[in-house]
């Protein structure tokens, strides 16, 4: 199968920082991954040279075999870890929005998943809730037919509701010719939803594996081994 | 498409701060085409300057969050070059500040007092005088916005803040004030920001300057400066061209703080 992201020794600095310290990792197609780690561990730094926010790195990073630019804007859909939408905008004139900005986009699904948040389309953005906003991000996001999405700690600052809503939509919109990478601190709440996880800090991959093999191998949930390893 | 969506999203961004000041300098000069008084004459100078500083101010702010902090990632995020982005933001930003200068037209034509009636119309070719009178601030405009871009895009590979702006404030005040002291060279005084009926007004940038000699030609022809309309073109050019190069390099990154 067609790995859809291949980083091979990526080195990223930041003057004398080192964000990511020759990071090897390799993501095919068909897979949830979970990216793990502390505070400043490099998984925001790893993610931004994925979508081409960050450009200066060192090693090779490939998405579906080209490296990041205008060509992977195509086909990586990214969620970051701020204010995302225009807040002065619509629900519906963001929909529009990303309709007019990607080839990819679908707009009867992000219709059909805006309808299921039960909300209304001439709501604007600033009008809804922390919460209800990142999942109107998150709906818009999951509606292109990416290769890779890439969504960076989704699931920090909201309730252990919306958080579960929000498990949801990703699992519901998960396509098995794409991948999902996911950064989260937050083990326990969405351990079930990784098929992969990513253990990173001090910007080097610590460990990685199948969620289920990594259980039965060391005997233990994935937090616990979170803990043990960071 | 994209390129079209993103004009008409930037228009409806800025088209608000636009339209304000264009109805505040258009109401200025209408009034003081009805009445000539020197308190009038002062608060229309006031207000001109006013806007004159406000705008470029307002576009430098909005480049700054859009290609320098990177605050609001999600355009970044659309299949377009960096210096694409840059382009169309310019665009709207030059039909912005040109439709805020029309309305100083009032004066210069409508007024008996304005510049046409009292000097170009009495010049040796009112259609050169016009035709410079337009060019030399429509060229001003590419100019100025593109410097900024370059400043902005060159202070983006200096990693502590007081270098960046260090290296904003020396790009533009150094361009600036090349082509200022071009433009005033030869004159015994300047001023800055105000109209003369002496001279044309030049631009060394998105500066206006008003450059008078030691006698005021009787054909205001004679003040045209194509050198400031080429200097202004040639700015725009290169720092284009630079700026989107870099822009575009792999030097330039988006922080996002």
């Amino acid at each position: 199968m067609e790995n859809v992201l291949e980083c091979s020794n990526v080195t990223k600095r930041y003057g004398r920082k080192t964000a990511l310290d020759g990071l090897n990792l390799t993501i095919p197609a068909g897979r949830i991954v979970g990216l793990l780690g502390p505070n400043g561990a490099g998984k925001t730094t790893l993610m931004k040279l994925i979508v081409s926010l960050l450009r200066d790195y060192k090693g090779t990073l490939t998405v579906s075999g080209m490296r990041p630019g205008l060509d992977t804007k195509k086909i990586v859909s990214y969620l970051p870890d701020r204010e995302f939408l225009y807040p002065w905008m619509t629900i519906e004139e963001s929909i529009a929005f990303f309709d007019h900005s990607f080839a990819d986009f679908q707009r009867d699904k992000a219709y059909s998943m805006i309808e299921a948040l039960g909300l209304n389309l001439q709501d604007k953005v600033k009008s809804l809730s922390k919460g209800m906003q990142e999942r109107v991000s998150l709906s818009l996001v999951f509606a292109r037919k990416a290769r890779l999405f890439v969504l960076d700690e989704p699931l920090a600052a909201v309730d252990p509701s919306t958080r579960d809503k929000i498990i949801g939509i990703i699992l519901d919109n998960f396509d098995p010719d794409s991948s999902i990478l996911i950064s989260t601190h937050l083990i326990h709440d969405v351990e079930s939803l990784f098929t992969d996880v990513v253990f990173v800090n001090d910007g080097k991959v610590l460990l990685q594996g199948r969620v289920e093999e990594l259980r039965r191998e060391h005997g233990m949930p994935i937090e616990d081994l979170f803990k043990r390893l960071i | 498409m994209v390129y079209l969506h993103q004009f008409k999203l930037e228009c409806r961004k800025h088209s608000a701060v636009f339209a304000i000041f264009t109805v505040l300098s258009g109401l200025a000069n209408l009034y003081f085409l009805l009445d000539h008084g020197q308190d009038v004459a002062f608060v229309f100078l006031l207000v001109n300057m006013v806007i004159g500083i406000l705008l470029p101010v307002y576009i430098y702010m909005d480049y700054y969050r859009e290609f320098f902090t990177g605050t609001m990632p999600i355009n970044h995020m659309l299949p377009l070059r960096t210096s694409a982005l840059f382009g169309v933001k310019s665009a709207v930003f030059m039909l912005g500040l040109t439709a805020v200068w029309s309305t100083t037209l009032l004066d210069v034509f409508l007024n008996p007092e304005g510049l046409y009636q009292t000097r170009v119309i009495h010049s040796s070719s009112p259609l050169l005088g016009m035709t410079y009178f337009i060019l030399s601030k429509l060229c001003s405009l590419p100019a100025g916005l593109a410097l900024i871009g370059l400043a902005l895009a060159a202070a983006k590979r200096f990693r502590k803040p007081a270098l960046s702006h260090l290296c904003i404030a020396a790009f533009i005040l150094i361009t600036v004030g090349i082509q200022f002291a071009l433009v005033v060279r030869g004159s015994t005084h300047w001023s800055i920001g105000s109209s003369s009926a002496a001279s044309f007004k030049q631009y060394a940038n998105l500066l206006t300057v008003s450059p008078v000699g030691r006698e005021q030609p009787a054909n205001i022809n004679e003040t045209i400066n194509w050198l400031s309309v080429g200097m202004n073109l040639l700015v725009a050019l290169l720092a284009g061209a630079i700026g989107s190069a870099l822009l575009n390099g792999r030097k330039y990154e988006l922080h996002g703080k």
